[in-house]
């Protein structure tokens, strides 16, 4: 199983969005990185089909992104999860079963599997108004895994869950990952750390990067640092450098930051993670953390 | 069979809002209040009551029914017109009073019936000319509506199929509910345009619509879907709206003989449509049905294609009242008096249905009854397909 981004682009009157993208992806977990507008929904709604490239194709194992037998194929939890407020839990899935091309008795049975994976059997028959925020999103991802979805795409879909909610969203993704593809976007940086296979980071509607953690965070192998300044050298350092973390210190104030050069003389260099290489590439020109 | 489960959902939908059902409930009290109003309400003679509304149509509707199936002849017409003389010469007051008033009326409502419909006003009306005096109100009709030749050769050509004498009937309900259609076909094009303005529409402000439109079955299907769930919705409320109607009408005034011709019903006498009463019913049911289903179509476009239910809810409601118009638009401007009386919120008053003016094709002469539905077909067609565009292309 491929699915293949093939030189994808898109524009929205003079803002390029989707900058012809070019992508394989096999099986796996694939996660999504960048900061708001550096087009990941773009991408992905291109991908679930409900938005046409201006350039390029998408196909998976050859169906093109158009065709019904795509869409058989794939799960979608758009970013803004929509539902009808006076549907009861179970009725929605089953409407959407129905939409999925389920039968009954396969609907039936799958959302009540699903409902139990994601924590919501006991209010199957609730109206979805009353749900939380994460009850929702609960529900958004329950409706994406509907028809077993070769391909899955989910648009932050943790936005919203609680700790618990997280840990247990990402050892089911984990489970599922093993034959099929996933791509999930967020803006959790240890969502993507903890279960992707292969990272995507995204800015200006172009994929910077593409790899394994380890391959990602050799991009930034001896660019992040640590160091203890005084308090008047935290300026100067903020303007140079990504500041990634900031605590005060009784000796002076002490510093994580990521950049081309050593910052300071007394700076030691340390292991990069991916919140580092995250803030290092969106750090936007000037801009500072402190 | 999946059709069939879309649309089940897509009438879950509908009904889940609370609008729908306050929206149906308050219609059709509408249209039954506004049906029974003449029931109620008393009439006073020289300053006292004499009786109630109800008692005054019962005895109509007894005077009537006393003559049902009769001919109209020119026995039967010279006998009609003498006692109609008579009934002229008595004085209120003097010879009609509070106590008698309803007596008098058994006797002679039967004779001012036949006198309705020969229009007669003055005592010495000639009985025997009362279908010569039609044709010269219908010629008149015609000329002033700016009818061709080949129009008149038409309509007279229908006249002349219509069975002479006249057999008559007491059909005041059937009148009654054709007096009413203009504001039944009204307020049925306003519930139809409230309760389908969302179909559509609700995808978009629901964010439903990103769900739907990846989903196997979210495209073609939940558009076959919605537009039969519209239409079959618009077909079974209007359906139900004007038989509850009518049956209100045949319940006040009694059923009457459907096999009459509808020329025995008063303000349709002067046509020209060789039709039973019974005929058209069905045709005025058809043609309004009709014209609820274009309503459905045209709201559920501008559903497709408008970002919220709001703008097709405005669109509908004034699309409905527009024919509140109509009457000032003069026959004589032929196009847009056509045009006029094609729109679905006017499409079912039997001015619009058995109007004089016809649509010529070659040599060819079409009714209103015929070119309107044809018509309709072709902009449902046209307005299907925009939908359908509105809808998918509004996420591409």
């Amino acid at each position: 199983m491929e699915l293949e981004l093939d030189c994808i682009k898109k524009q929205f009157k003079n803002k390029i969005a989707v900058d012809r993208v070019s992508f394989r992806m096999r099986p796996g977990i694939y996660g999504l990185l960048g900061a708001n507008g550096a087009g990941k929904t773009t991408l992905m709604r291109m991908m679930a089909g409900i938005l046409r490239p201006d350039e390029g194709r998408i196909h998976l194992d050859g169906i093109d992104v158009s065709e019904e037998a795509y869409r058989d194929k794939l799960g979608y939890l758009p970013q803004e999860f929509g539902y009808y407020p006076n549907f009861k839990t179970e009725d929605f899935m089953m409407y959407l079963a129905s939409l999925k091309g389920l039968t009954k008795t396969r609907a039936r049975a799958v959302t009540r599997e699903l409902l139990e994976l994601v924590g919501l059997s006991d209010v199957s028959e609730k109206k979805i108004k009353t749900f939380s925020g994460g009850m929702k999103q609960r529900l958004g991802i329950a409706q994406a895994m509907l028809n077993n979805p070769r391909l899955l795409i989910l648009d932050e879909p943790t936005a919203g869950l609680d700790p618990k909610e997280r840990v247990k969203f990402r050892n089911m993704i984990s489970r599922l990952g093993r034959d099929r593809i996933i791509l999930l976007s967020t803006h959790i940086v240890s969502d993507v750390e903890y279960i992707a296979d292969q990272i995507l980071i995204m800015k200006d509607g172009r994929i910077l990067h593409a790899g394994t953690l380890k391959e990602i965070l050799s991009e930034i192998e001896g660019r992040v640092w640590e160091c203890v300044v005084p308090r008047e050298e935290l300026t100067r350092l903020a303007e140079e450098f990504a500041v990634i973390n900031v605590r005060e210190e009784k000796d002076g104030i002490f510093l994580r930051l990521a950049g081309d050069r050593k910052p300071y003389p007394a700076a030691w260099p340390v292991e990069a993670a991916l919140e580092d290489l995250y803030l290092f590439y969106f750090r936007q020109e000037g801009e500072m953390y402190v | 069979m999946r059709i069939l489960e879309l649309m089940g959902y897509e009438y879950k939908k509908m009904f889940n809002r609370r609008s729908f059902w306050l929206n149906i409930i308050a219609g059709f009290l509408l249209m039954g209040t506004s049906g029974f109003l003449m029931l109620t309400g008393k009439v006073y003679l020289e300053g006292e009551f004499a009786y109630t509304h109800m008692e005054y149509i019962n005895a109509e509707k007894e005077a009537g029914s006393s003559i049902n199936g009769i001919r109209l002849d020119e026995k039967t017409l010279t006998e009609a017109q003498k006692k109609w003389n008579e009934r002229q010469k008595l004085v209120p007051g003097k010879d009609i009073t509070k106590d008698n008033f309803l007596e008098i009326q058994r006797e002679y409502l039967p004779y001012v019936f036949i006198s309705r419909l020969g229009r007669w006003e003055e005592d010495e009306q000639n009985a025997q000319m009362f279908y010569e005096d039609r044709a010269e109100r219908q010629m008149a009709l015609w000329n002033s509506g700016k009818l061709s030749d080949e129009e008149i050769k038409y309509l007279k050509e229908q006249d002349s199929r219509i069975e002479r004498p006249w057999k008559y009937a007491y059909n005041d309900a059937y009148g009654q509910f054709q007096s009413l259609n203009f504001t039944n076909i009204m307020i049925l094009s306003i519930l139809i345009v409230i309760c389908l303005s969302p179909v559509f529409a609700e995808e978009y402000t629901t964010h439903v619509d990103a769900l739907m439109l990846s989903a196997k079955n979210g495209r073609k299907r939940v558009i076959t879907a919605k537009i039969l769930t519209g239409l079959s919705f618009a077909a079974v409320l209007s359906l139900t709206g004007y038989l509850a109607m009518l049956a209100e009408q045949v319940i006040i005034y009694g059923k009457g003989d459907l096999s009459a011709p509808m020329q025995v019903i008063l303000e349709l006498e002067d046509y020209a449509y060789p039709f039973s009463t019974g005929k058209m019913l069905l045709i005025t049911l058809a043609c309004s049905v009709l014209a609820s289903l274009l309503s459905a179509v045209i709201v559920m476009m501008c559903s497709a294609r408008m970002k919220s239910s709001f703008g097709p809810a405005v669109t509908g409601i004034l699309m409905a009242f527009l024919p509140v118009f109509s009457g000032i638009v003069p026959e004589s401007f032929r196009g847009i008096h056509m045009f006029v009386q094609a729109f679905p919120g006017n499409f079912g008053t039997y001015k619009s249905i058995f109007s004089n003016q016809l649509m010529g094709i070659g040599n060819l002469l079409f009714p209103a009854y015929i070119y309107v539905p044809v018509f309709y077909a072709a902009a449902a067609a046209v307005m299907i397909a925009l939908a359908a565009r509105g809808y998918l292309r509004r996420q591409l």
